[in-house]
Parts: structure tokens; sequence; C-alpha cells
């Protein structure tokens, strides 16, 4: 508590509170543009941080990164474009709902996940950061192999139908990320002579095309009758209380996926949202509605990956390891700032340290105030009529490609994977899927590879490391559990 | 939808992704593999190697599933209902676009897509249809270079617009 104050004393100034109503406002408004993403927001405001002071600069960072983890659901909601691949997960229900008229209902379900999950996380972060920080530091690359190859075969139980046409989805992902250069060698593969393939596939562009272009395709086919079928309703609606009572547990989960994924370094907010939304359509007594707009599944991907916020935070600022590129720019940014992270952080530094942690419980409060204020005129734009909408769609998922690298060859991957999401939802393959093949597949061939070599090429070496053995064996679990499923209710009958 | 349709799709869709995975894998023996990642451990084509191994199952159960009359799910688009014709339009409308941005720049490029696709979905409007499509292209091109400071490509006629 010694800090606490001193700490307030730094947060509750004009110019830091300024900074992060400003960050905040402005990392939303990042993350519902599809394409630029909590990186790109981030590298946009750094200049700023320049000429303020440490904690200012801090402060402003974290709010355009919760701001625009966050500001990613809108767009998934409204348009079926996750602004950032955080959200991809919060597609699946969000847009149901809102396409049924409830896109005020769907974006409060969405801010009081995120806020709920933001703030869990900070708390994890003030009590668990150097216990946790220790125990991701024995996650080497078997572990985070296994805990990958976990995540993808969540993948059967994300997709929506058929798990044989979510696997072969999720490995047209895994196989797609493989063009261009090696990861470890560098060595080019399937570019087939096309130099503008050398640097492999990017993954906002796919993203773009795969959900919102093949939506723009796939509704121009669809008769427009003059008449939008669904009257949307304007503006923000938070769910009865009555309603959230029933859904603790999927929130809590989800929080604890998000915190736990956090911490893990590489991992990051894309995998948290999904490993926690296929927990929750497994688990869920509401499972049967997921995919149609059922609030569960927007819960545990927008509290997941909101909980990443703080828990990827902990081996940046307690061990001075950031876990993907979103803590690298901000470590980056620290380091200028004359601050160093690591172990030495929270005892040279403890003002700045709890000024940090303070200042996330105001972000994640403002976050909730930026989307209500915000969400009138988000979605108005869901009542333009369908033709008008999609055509602005389309705009956005073209400039969202692009802006990226600025390198026009991903407008052609964008186009390309659009058309590639449209052939996928005409033969019921779930194009999420796909996503969240392309989005792991670098780190999963990285640590395979990785492990191998650490194992002298013994793939049965994996099993020896007992948290590798757990997840591993859970992933077996997730496979064969149809089968057993099927071959269980059989026997039931059979015995009825 | 008759069960003859689906079994077509899913055989289709089966036989699609067992050709595209096989010659994908035939393509992992290029000769100009072999020279590669020479020196590691696992070169670059293993990693390939299992998702094709996996690929080509899961394409052949998804095949042998749709020869046999078992399909695999029931939620399937109804082909039936679809307009192709405003479908590969819309494709062509926004390739298109795609294309016309490095030549006419980001706004002009998507005026007139705004503006195509709108039209071929069915909105005739001119009243709404022209300040939209002038509009929206404008604001996007404003908040993503101004403010944004993004770089989109220019018209050679009107400096950075």
């Amino acid at each position: 508590m010694e800090h606490v104050f001193p700490a307030l004393e730094l947060l509750l100034r004009f110019d830091t509170l300024l900074v992060a109503i400003a960050g905040t406002v402005a990392g939303v408004l990042m993350g519902v543009l599809p394409g630029v993403g909590s990186v790109l927001a981030l590298t946009v405001v750094l200049p700023f941080t320049f000429s303020m002071g440490q904690v200012p600069s801090v402060v402003l960072l974290l709010a355009v990164y919760c701001g625009s983890v966050y500001g990613g659901s809108v767009s998934a909601i409204l348009i079926n474009t996750p602004g950032t691949p955080q959200s991809a997960a919060t597609c699946l229900d969000g847009y149901p709902m809102a396409r049924r008229g409830d896109a005020d209902l769907a974006l409060g379900w969405a801010t009081v996940a995120s806020v709920i999950g933001g703030l869990f996380s900070i708390v994890v972060l003030v009590l668990a950061a150097p216990q946790l920080a220790a125990f991701a530091l024995q996650f080497g690359p078997i572990e985070t192999f296994s805990l990958i190859l976990l995540a993808l075969t969540c993948i059967a139980t994300v997709s929506r139908g058929s798990m044989i046409k979510g696997l072969l989805a999720g490995v047209v992902g895994l196989f797609l990320a493989m063009i261009g250069p090696d990861i470890m060698t560098g060595d080019i593969r399937f570019t087939f002579d096309m130099f503008q393939l050398s640097s492999g596939i990017t993954q906002v562009p796919a993203l773009v095309g795969i959900f919102a272009l093949s939506e723009v395709f796939l509704r121009a086919g669809s008769r427009w009758t003059g008449v939008d079928e669904v009257k949307v309703r304007v503006g923000f609606r938070v769910a009865p209380w009555s309603e959230w009572k029933k859904r603790w547990k999927v929130i809590l989960k989800s929080c604890g996926f998000g915190s736990f994924i956090g911490v893990l370094p590489g991992t990051g907010a894309t995998v948290a949202s999904f490993i926690s939304y296929a927990d929750a359509k497994r688990t869920s007594p509401r499972k049967d509605k997921f995919g149609t707009g059922e609030p569960d599944g927007i819960i545990a991907s927008e509290a997941a990956n909101n909980a990443v916020t703080g828990g990827a935070l902990v081996p940046t600022l307690a061990l001075g390891i950031p876990g993907d590129a979103i803590t690298a720019v901000m470590m980056s940014t620290l380091l200028i700032q004359g601050i160093t992270p690591g172990v030495r952080l929270f005892v040279d530094n403890p003002d700045i340290v709890y000024a940090a942690f303070l200042s996330l419980i105001l972000i994640n409060v403002l976050i909730f105030f930026v989307a209500w204020g915000g969400a009138h005129i988000f979605t108005r734009l869901l009542r333009l009529p369908e033709p008008l909408l999609m055509a602005c769609v389309a705009v956005l998922a073209l400039v969202g490609a692009y802006v990226v690298r600025g390198n026009p060859f991903d407008l052609i991957i964008a186009v390309g994977a659009g058309i590639l999401g449209l052939l996928m939802r005409l033969g019921g393959f779930p194009p999420a899927t796909l996503v969240i093949g392309l989005i792991l597949a670098p780190q999963l061939e990285e640590t395979l590879r990785q492990g191998l070599i650490v194992t002298n090429g013994s793939f049965l070496e994996f099993f020896a490391s007992p948290l590798a053995l757990v997840f591993l064996m859970t992933t077996v679990m997730l496979l064969a559990w149809p089968l057993l499923r099927k071959k269980y209710s059989r026997k039931n009958k059979t015995l009825l | 939808m008759n069960s003859s349709n689906r079994i077509n799709r899913e055989t289709v869709f089966g036989v699609l992704a067992l050709l595209v995975g096989a010659g994908f894998f035939w393509s992992t023996f290029d000769p100009a593999y072999d020279v590669l990642g020479r020196g590691t451990a696992r070169g670059p084509m293993f990693f390939p190697r299992i998702l094709l191994v996996v690929w080509l199952g899961l394409a052949g159960i998804l095949t042998f599933r749709g020869l046999t009359g078992r399909p695999l799910d029931e939620g399937t688009t109804d082909l039936r209902h679809l307009q192709w014709s405003r479908i590969i339009a819309t494709i062509v409308i926004v390739a298109v676009g795609a294309w016309a941005i490095g030549i006419v720049g980001f706004a002009f490029a998507m005026m007139l897509t705004t503006a195509a696709v709108s039209i071929t979905l069915g909105w005739r409007r001119p009243l709404i249809l022209v300040p939209l499509c002038v509009g929206w292209p404008l604001v996007v091109w404003y908040v993503f270079t101004e403010l944004l400071r993004f770089s989109l490509p220019s018209s050679p006629w009107f400096g950075t617009l």
C-alpha cells in the first residue's frame, strides 16, 4: 500500500488524465478501423510520447493498447470485420446477434465483458506478477508447441457443423502460412516463382478478405427486396443482471484463460479468445445456440482477449521479456523513457509500476463510457440499406488490407481471400478456423522444430515434460471426444 | 435441398481439396527444395509435409463421406437461390477497384467501387447514392492519410488525394 498513494498522485494529474481519455478514445477508434490493429495503433501514437513525462507516456500506451483491443469487437459485431485479429472470435456470435437486430445489446455484452476481463487481469497483474512471470519461464518450445497444438485442436469445437471440415479448414490455414520465408532458415517456400509471395501472406489482408469481403460477395448473391428485413436498434444496451448472473462461470473462466495465456510469451489475445470461445462452446449450458448470436460466445471472446492486456504485461514488466509485438513496442517506449523493465523494475520504479496498474483500472472504466457514447454513432452504420452498407464495408476492407504494409499485392491477397472465404461458406467450411491456423502456424512450426532440436529429433520426449503431457493428452481427448460420444450414445440406445 | 445435391457438393469440395493438396505435396519434392535448409536438423519442407499429409487424409474422409452419401453437416447455404451473376459481378467490381487504386488513387477508385457495388446490389436512388459514393471514400481517405498518417495511393490529378 505504501506505493499506492504516491502512484495515485502521479495518475490524478490533469495532463495524465487528459492523456488517458484521449488515448482511450484514439485506441477504440483505431481498433474499430479494420487493418489498423494494436501494434499499428501503438506505433502511430509512439511519437507523441517523446514529449511526455514517464507516467503520461506509459498511460497513453496502455490506453491505446486496451482501447484498440476493445475497439476491434465493435466492427466485428457490426460488419463482421474484426478490427483487430484479437476480435475474430467475436464475429462468430456478435455478428449474428447484430443481424437479428440486437446490435445495441451485442455491443453491451461485448463492452461489459471487455471491462470485466480488463479489470480481472489487473487484479492478476497486481497480485501475481512475479510468481506468474516465474511460471511462464517454464514454458520452453515444447510446452509452447503443446499449448498451441491444443489451441488449434479447439478448432474442432469452434467449428459449427462438421469437425472434419473444421480441421481441414484449420490445416489449410496452417499451410497458407507456410508460403514465404521459412521461419528458421529464411528459405523461400511455395511461391511458385511469384516474387510478391516471397514475404508470405500477410494476416490482416487475409483476415479482412475471409471475413468481410466474403460477406459482401455472399450478400450480393441473395436478393435484396428493397426493405431490410431487420430493424437495427441504435445505441447501447446492457443486459439485465439476471442474464449476467447465469453466465458468471463463462465470465470467470474466460478471464482466467485470458490472464493465464496473456502471461505466456508469444501467445496473445487471439489464441486466448479462441481457446476461451471453444471452451465455452463445449461447456456452456447454451452451447447449442453458439454461432446464432449467443451472448456466451461474445463474453467468452471479449472477456478473454481483454484479460490478456494485464497478463501480457507480466513478463514484460516483471522479467523484461516482451511476449509479442505489442508489448515489444511498449517496452521500447519504456526504455526510451528511461524505464528498464525487468526484475529490478518493482524495486527501482515502484511508483511508476503502481501508477501503470491504477491507470489500467481507469482506462477500463473509460472504455465503458467511450463505448456507451460511441455506440449511438457506430450502430447507426447498420441502419444503412444493405447495398450501401456492403459497399462501405468493401471500401473499409480494401483500405484495411492496404495500410498494413502499403503493398498493392495485399489487395490481391484480400480479394483472393474473399473468394476463398465465399467458397468456404458455400461448402460449409468454417472460415474462422482457417484464420486461427493462419495466425498460429508460424509459432507452431517454430516451436516444433526448436523442440525437436532440444530432444535430438525425438518427438516422444515431448511427453517427458509434465506441462506438455497435460496439453497433449487434452488435445488427444478433444480429438477423440466426438467418436467416444457417438459410441457412448449408441451404447445407451442399445441398453434402452 | 435434396441429398444428391449435398452429396455432389461434398464430393466436389473433397475432390478439389484432394487435388490441390496432392499438387502441393508433389511440389514439396521439387529438387529446388533439396538444397534449402542444409545444415539444420529439420528442413523447410518438414512441417509442410506433415500438414499436407493431414490435409490429404481429411480431404479423403470428406470425399468418402460425399461419395457414400453420408453428409457431414446440415448447415450449408442453398446454392439454388443464389444469384451467381451478381456474385461474379461484385467480385469483378471489387477486384477492378483494388487494381484501380494504383492508377487513379485510392479515393477515386473507391468512389467508383462504392457506386458500382451499391448499384449491383440493388440500390438505384441517386440522391443518396451520389453523396455516399463521394463522401464515404473521402472520409476514409481523410482519416487514414491526414489523421493516422498512413500513405494511400494518390491520383495523378490532385496532389495527395
